[in-house]
């Protein structure tokens, strides 16, 4: 796990040195927002926790924790996910 | 469009219940079943929506990380079907309806005619029900170029014929023989004469000499125009030039006075239904015929046959080869009963007023009298009528000689 992690980071390190898109390179998690009502986000690795108020989403290092009203999780996959409703915040912890 | 789909390959409605449906959440995501509108009920249940072929994995999933999955609904075209799944009677009524459609389409169903005018359809059709083309018959086994050239031999009016096979429909185009124009022979000789009497009013001659004038009474097969013409030799000469012989032409109207007599019963015998009645069923299906009245007879001495046809045709207004008969048989007893006089007189006239008009041809009727008389059981009405007509009718001379000389 450690290792894992510790190769996470020199990839994540090389992407930034070598001005590569991280995303690509180190697999971290990429979320692109339409306006306030759409949430797509790559590279998640799950949901934590869902309601439709919050929802928490793993991406690895960090949690993405999305907030508003009448969230719904549209779409889900292995690497991607969509998020629709009125989209208030977005805190990354 | 995505509802149209999911409508077609179904959906399932699934409910989850665990202390972590998060992760049956992930694991589906990570196994590529696809799943929407989720609905998260508490913490330890939510609901989404599966493809219906996804439902086996969705479940095995569940178990795999200690969640229960139960279907809470199934929507879509393959839940809608899966529902006659068990309806035995209907798949066999559905097969079976199949298998009609597919045999009954081999067979002629209906035979039409067109393009006929003259020659009666009714004729055509016997024809063609003796040349095995009919209702019911195998479509296949006929030769429709053969059939055609039979039809052609065997019915004298036509010119034409093409039989052609349109599923269950035998269509049968024909075409008449344009009848041979009646020719006028200008070889025939012969004169003409008054066809009945009559004052003459107008005349003019076309060929010939006229043998009458305006003013002239005539008599039936008097000569009106001779077709022998006598040639006039010159003035003071004794030559005689012989006579001429010609088809005499013309047109001659005069006034002709006509006497037509009808006359009816003043009794006839009335028809009086005792109330006695049977009804004959039948069944006429592919041009058989199906009694249901087995051989029983009919008994009385004097009946009407009342018969009615309820034929089974398509919603465009095609008969279908399939009709149900009823034949009333109703007995009757005839008594005598005296004659409306008045209907009948104006019976008698119409009747009158017919044949004069059969008489006069193209001619026209200046006045008409009519008179009744009832007498010896009889009521006796005559016309008298003052018409217009032409009255020449042209006679060939029994000997046809040309011109003769002295």
């Amino acid at each position: 796990m450690e290792k894992r992690g510790k190769r996470e980071g020199i990839l994540e390190r090389t992407a930034q040195v070598f001005d590569l898109p991280g995303d690509v390179v180190a697999g971290l998690p990429r979320i692109e927002l339409t306006g306030n009502r759409e949430l797509r986000m790559e590279n998640h690795k799950g949901i934590l926790a869902y309601g439709t108020e919050e929802i928490h989403v793993s991406g690895g290092k960090l949690v993405v924790k999305v907030r508003g009203d009448g969230l719904e999780l549209r779409a889900m996959n292995a690497s991607e996910l969509l998020i629709t409703g009125t989209i208030l915040g977005v805190e990354l912890t | 469009m995505q509802k149209i789909i999911n409508f077609l390959r179904g959906s399932v409605r699934l409910e989850v219940s665990g202390a972590f449906p998060e992760r049956f959440l992930n694991l589906c995501a990570q196994n590529g079943v696809s799943f929407w509108a989720v609905e998260w009920l508490d913490a330890g249940n939510l609901r989404i929506t599966v493809a219906r072929k996804d439902l086996k994995r969705s479940r095995a999933l569940g178990e795999k990380v200690m969640c229960e999955v139960k279907t809470q609904l199934s929507r879509g075209a393959p839940a809608f079907l899966a529902r006659f799944k068990k309806r035995y009677a209907l798949l066999a009524g559905l097969t079976l309806s199949l298998m009609a459609v597919c045999v009954l389409s081999q067979f002629v169903l209906t035979v039409e005619v067109s393009g006929n005018e003259t020659v009666s359809t009714a004729e055509i059709v016997s024809q063609l029900r003796r040349l095995g083309v009919r209702p019911g018959v195998y479509g296949p086994g006929i030769d429709p170029a053969a059939t055609a050239q039979e039809l052609l031999l065997r019915v004298d009016g036509l010119s034409w014929c093409a039989v052609n096979m349109r599923g269950t429909v035998a269509e049968v185009l024909v075409r008449e023989k344009v009848e041979k124009p009646e020719l006028v022979d200008d070889k025939v000789l012969g004169d003409v004469v008054a066809r009945a009497p009559g004052l003459v009013t107008d005349l003019s001659v076309l060929e010939g000499e006229a043998a009458v004038k305006e003013g002239d009474t005539v008599l039936a097969g008097e000569l009106l125009i001779a077709g022998n013409i006598h040639i006039e030799g010159p003035e003071y000469g004794e030559v005689d030039l012989g006579w001429r012989r010609v088809k005499a032409n013309g047109l001659i109207y005069a006034r002709t006075w006509r006497t037509l007599e009808a006359e009816i019963p003043l009794e006839a015998r009335v028809k009086s239904y005792t109330g006695e009645e049977i009804a004959l069923w039948s069944l006429n299906l592919l041009g058989r015929r199906i009694n249901f009245y087995g051989n029983s007879g009919i008994s009385f001495a004097e009946y009407d046959k009342i018969t009615n046809v309820w034929t089974a045709s398509l919603p465009g207004g095609q008969e279908m080869p399939l009709s149900l008969t009823r034949e009333t048989v109703r007995a009757y007893d005839t008594t005598p009963a005296p004659v409306d006089i008045a209907a009948a007189e104006e019976l008698l006239r119409a009747r009158l007023d017919e044949a004069l008009r059969q008489q006069l041809g193209s001619g026209e009727v200046i006045s008409a009298d009519y008179t009744s008389r009832a007498a010896d059981g009889k009521l006796t009405v005559r016309l008298q009528a003052e018409c217009k007509e032409e009255i020449g009718k042209f006679v060939p001379f029994a000997d046809q000689a040309q011109d003769t000389q002295p």
